[in-house]
C-alpha cells in the first residue's frame, strides 16, 4: 500500500482552475473557494442544496461570499478527485457504489429538470470518511453548463461540453449548428462515464460489470430516443440487489 | 542526499512510486485499449479553448435563458492574491490556503469545456 494512503494523503483537493483556491473556514473546514462570473453555477447550486434527498449528488453550496469589487465567491466542501479515488482503489468494491452513484446523482438531476451537460470525470468528487467503514459520498461539482429543461423533450442548441465526452449529436465545434435534447446528451456521457468506472471494477465484480456494460452500451446509442431512462438503471439494480 | 529531510522525502516518493506501479502492473486492465484512450487524450488537449458563450435555448425558462457573460480570454484571472479580495474573504471566516513555494494552480480540469455562440 503506498504511504500516502497510510498517511491519508488521499484527501488531496481538486485539480483547481485558476478561479479556485483551497481554504479554510471559521470552524477549520477545508473549503474551495470559486470566484464565478456567470451567476448560472450559483443558482444550480442554490436550488439543488435545498433539496435534502439521499439521492442529490450535487456538491452542497456552503456560503455565497459577494465582494464589493462586484465579484461572487462560492464556498463549497474540499473533496478528493474521483480519479485519485479510482487510481489509487484501495477500496475497489466501493468503484462499483460510486459507479451507481454517479448514475443516481445525475438522474436525480434530470427529475428535477436539470441537466449537467459537462459530465466527465473530472467533474466528480467523492468525500471519503475518516472510518474506513463509511462508504464514500460521491459529489458532482462544476454546474457552469447546465440548464433547467421542462423534459427530455426540450431541444437546445449549441455546441459544448468538454471533449471526447460530448454526445455525438452535438456534432464539431466548426460544424453546422445542431439541435439536441440536453437530457438525451446527459445520458450518452452517463454511458461513457460507465465505461469509464468499469475500468476500475475488480475482476470479482464481473456480473455487475456486464449488466453496466449492456446499459452503457444502450444509453451511447447514437439515436439519441433510443437512450434510456437512468432510473432503469437503478430499478435494475434494486431488483438484483 | 546529505540532507536528511531531502533523503526522507525521496525514499518516501521512490515508495509510493513502486507500490503504485506494482498495484497497475498487477491489475492492469486492457492496457491496449487504455493505451488507445490515452493517445485520444492527449490528442484532445488540442482543442483550443472557446472564449465565447451562448446558448440558445428553444424553450426559454425566465433568467435561466439569459445569453451568458463571455468569461475573459485565458480564464477568468485569479483575483485571490489581491489584498482587498483577501481581506473581505478574512471578514467573511475564509483563510486562504498559502501555496507552498513553486507551486502554482494547475492546469484547469476543465479548461476544455466549451460553450459556442454561432
Amino acid at each position: 500500500m503506498p504511504l500516502r494512503q497510510i498517511v491519508g494523503l488521499t484527501n488531496s483537493p481538486w485539480k483547481l482552475k485558476p478561479t479556485m483556491r483551497q481554504a479554510t473556514s471559521r470552524t477549520g473546514k477545508d473549503v474551495v473557494l470559486k470566484t464565478i462570473v456567470d451567476p448560472n453555477e450559483c443558482r444550480f447550486l442554490k436550488y439543488l442544496t435545498d433539496i435534502k434527498a439521499p439521492s442529490n449528488h450535487a456538491i452542497p453550496l456552503l456560503d455565497v461570499v459577494d465582494l464589493t469589487i462586484g465579484k461572487t465567491i462560492i464556498v463549497l466542501p474540499l473533496e478528493s478527485p474521483l480519479q485519485n479515488v479510482l487510481r489509487y482503489r484501495d477500496r475497489s468494491d466501493n468503484v462499483v457504489s460510486l459507479c451507481l452513484q454517479f448514475i443516481e446523482g445525475v438522474a436525480f438531476l434530470h427529475q428535477h429538470k436539470v441537466a449537467h451537460c459537462d459530465l466527465k470525470p473530472d467533474n466528480v468528487v467523492v468525500h471519503i470518511g475518516v472510518e474506513s467503514r463509511v462508504s464514500p459520498r460521491l459529489f458532482l461539482i462544476d454546474f457552469d453548463l447546465a440548464q433547467y429543461v421542462e423534459s427530455a423533450e426540450t431541444m437546445t442548441e449549441g455546441w459544448c461540453g468538454t471533449p471526447p465526452w460530448i454526445a455525438p449529436e452535438l456534432g464539431s465545434r466548426d460544424g453546422p449548428i445542431q439541435r439536441y435534447s440536453p437530457i438525451l446528451a446527459d445520458r450518452w456521457a452517463c454511458g461513457e462515464m460507465i465505461k469509464h468506472f468499469v475500468r476500475y471494477f475488480p475482476t470479482y465484480k464481473g456480473v455487475q460489470k456486464a449488466r453496466l456494460l449492456a446499459f452503457a452500451k444502450r444509453l451511447v446509442d447514437v439515436d439519441p430516443n433510443a437512450r434510456p431512462e437512468l432510473t432503469q438503471l437503478q430499478a435494475m439494480h434494486g431488483q438484483t440487489k | 542526499m546529505t540532507k536528511p529531510q531531502k533523503a526522507f522525502e525521496f525514499i518516501f516518493q521512490l515508495y509510493n512510486f513502486l507500490s503504485a506501479a506494482k498495484a497497475d502492473n498487477d491489475g492492469f486492465y486492457e492496457p491496449q485499449e487504455r493505451l488507445l484512450e490515452a493517445k485520444d487524450s492527449v490528442a484532445q488537449k488540442e482543442y483550443p479553448t472557446v472564449h465565447t458563450s451562448k446558448r440558445k435555448r428553444e424553450e426559454s425558462r425566465g433568467e435561466s435563458n439569459r445569453p451568458r457573460n463571455p468569461p475573459a480570454p485565458g480564464g477568468t484571472r485569479d483575483s485571490f492574491g489581491d489584498a482587498p479580495v483577501q481581506r473581505e474573504l478574512t471578514r467573511a471566516g475564509y483563510t486562504l490556503t498559502e501555496l507552498p513555494d513553486g507551486f502554482t494552480s494547475l492546469t484547469p480540469v476543465s479548461r476544455n469545456s466549451c460553450r459556442c455562440a454561432r
